[in-house]
């Protein structure tokens, strides 16, 4: 299931919650620390991991939602 | 006496984790009149982490005032952004979280080993050793000063006032240590401006030529961050410390397994918080948590530390286990206020755990547990003194 991952930068607070538990998939800019997401389309077996994540996101910024047929379309 | 009325008493210091349960289980959401005013507190993980993360509660203590009255209230005493709500936290918050991001801490941990080294070179070969005065508080005074650009030969003037800002025994030094404080801070920044170096104050000085935060606020951050770098850290690493030595089996397991003091860290931030609760928050509306309504324009404070041993959340909550691997706890808060020096405490805390019990495996505690006394804070749980004796030779 694709799961692209997205990064809501007004609520994001730099704190690096995300880089720190799975630095594969965030980084934090340079310039303010606010997180990057380096891949936004991870494979299934991460799932868990980036709900851990998600959870741990202090501000709640980091939303991964499960691509419907309709909303593939591009 | 209720469970509220122990909150801040003898009892509650030398040993505060009886009375939270008893708040966890029969006042989870406590209303406590003191002197003249009224604090509710949370104790409850669920409540305290959702209220966390909860937008109608406030950092701006406005709110405890009627609408009519607000506007022409002044806004926090000190302008520090832990006293604020978007958008003025927001703007602050960016200017200063690229200096501690994951990355940043993580290049600084080379630098951070080798000043735990160094400290623990120097210690007394012989005889009981204050590990706290010699070594835990110096490493993150070291670091912060480092990372600032405040020189560190001034330290002891402002560890004596940071420590009063935080002392609950003396309510009216508290603000003249403050006052202390942004005076030595405002001098330091004229300094900076003449003479700039890489620290981040002289970063944030550019900040604020370019308007993006007011002369005030500059004073305000530099001394909170320099609050911040002193009180905490050192009573992670001072608990942690006390926590291996009281449980034997569990520093026989890091001692063999170096590699599990990054998850020691995180459980001796969840068994036993530094910043064990939170103040200064304002309800915005009547908001209701486990089935209390606490009404609009109340003062909350939220305990980090009672969350962090809830049974509801943590299974064993009350056990000390390095290796628990479950790192949800509070400690370093939630939401927008979430520490904004987490990732430096973790390094410092890591190295400096890692360099003590590599080079003294033997340590043990000079004194008895019982005889160990903890410091008057509403803010950090730490102790005065934390007497070891290096090794069984000592």
């Amino acid at each position: 299931m694709r799961m692209p991952i997205h990064v809501d930068e007004t609520r994001c607070i730099g704190a690096g919650n995300c880089a720190l538990l799975a630095p594969d998939l965030f980084d934090q800019r340079d310039h303010d620390g606010v997180a990057i997401v380096l891949d936004p389309d991870p494979p299934a077996d991460m799932t868990e991991l980036l709900d851990q994540v998600i959870q741990r996101c202090p501000s709640g910024a980091i939303t991964a939602q499960p691509q419907s047929e309709a909303g593939r379309a591009e | 006496m209720n469970d509220s009325e122990r909150l801040f008493t003898n009892e509650f210091w030398a040993d505060p984790y009886p009375i939270y349960t008893d708040l966890r289980n029969v006042e989870p959401v406590a209303r406590i009149e003191d002197a003249d005013s009224v604090v509710w507190v949370l104790s409850r993980y669920r409540d305290v982490r959702a209220a966390l993360a909860d937008p109608r509660l406030s950092k701006d203590w406005r709110h405890t005032l009627p609408p009519e009255q607000r506007a022409d209230a002044p806004g926090p005493s000190v302008e520090m952004m832990v006293l604020m709500d978007p958008p003025d936290h927001t703007r602050l918050r960016r200017l200063v979280s690229m200096a501690f991001t994951a990355r940043r801490m993580e290049g600084l941990r080379p630098r951070v080993a080798e000043l735990s080294r160094e400290l623990i070179d120097a210690l007394p070969g012989a005889g009981p050793v204050d590990i706290l005065d010699e070594f835990a508080f110096l490493l993150p005074v070291l670091v912060i000063c480092e990372l600032l650009g405040v020189p560190a030969e001034d330290r002891s003037e402002f560890a004596a006032w940071s420590n009063t800002v935080l002392d609950d025994s003396r309510p009216g030094m508290a603000m003249e240590a403050m006052r202390k404080l942004q005076d030595y801070l405002s001098d330091l920044i004229e300094q900076k401006r003449s003479t700039p170096d890489e620290g981040l104050i002289s970063a944030l000085i550019s900040h604020a030529d370019e308007d993006k935060l007011s002369h005030t606020e500059l004073i305000a951050m530099s001394v909170m961050l320099l609050i911040a770098g002193h009180e905490t850290t050192v009573n992670l690493i001072g608990n942690g410390l006390l926590a291996l030595l009281t449980h034997p089996h569990q520093f026989a397991l890091l001692r063999e397994n170096p590699d599990l003091v990054h998850a020691a860290v995180e459980e001796f931030l969840r068994w036993d918080s530094p910043v064990h609760s939170l103040s200064t928050f304002y309800t915005t509306e009547d908001v209701e948590y486990s089935w209390v309504t606490i009404p609009g324009g109340s003062v909350v404070r939220l305990s980090l530390a009672a969350a962090n041993r809830d049974p509801e959340r943590f299974t064993d909550a009350a056990e000390l286990r390095i290796n628990r691997s479950d790192a949800g706890h509070l400690a370093f808060s939630h939401g927008l206020h979430h520490c904004l020096g987490a990732q430096l405490a973790r390094v410092e805390g890591q190295e400096a755990i890692r360099a003590l019990i590599t080079a003294h495996p033997g340590m043990t505690l000079a004194v008895d547990p019982s005889d160990l006394q903890y410091r008057h804070s509403r803010v950090v749980r730490g102790l005065k003194k934390l007497p070891v004796l290096l090794s069984a030779t000592s």
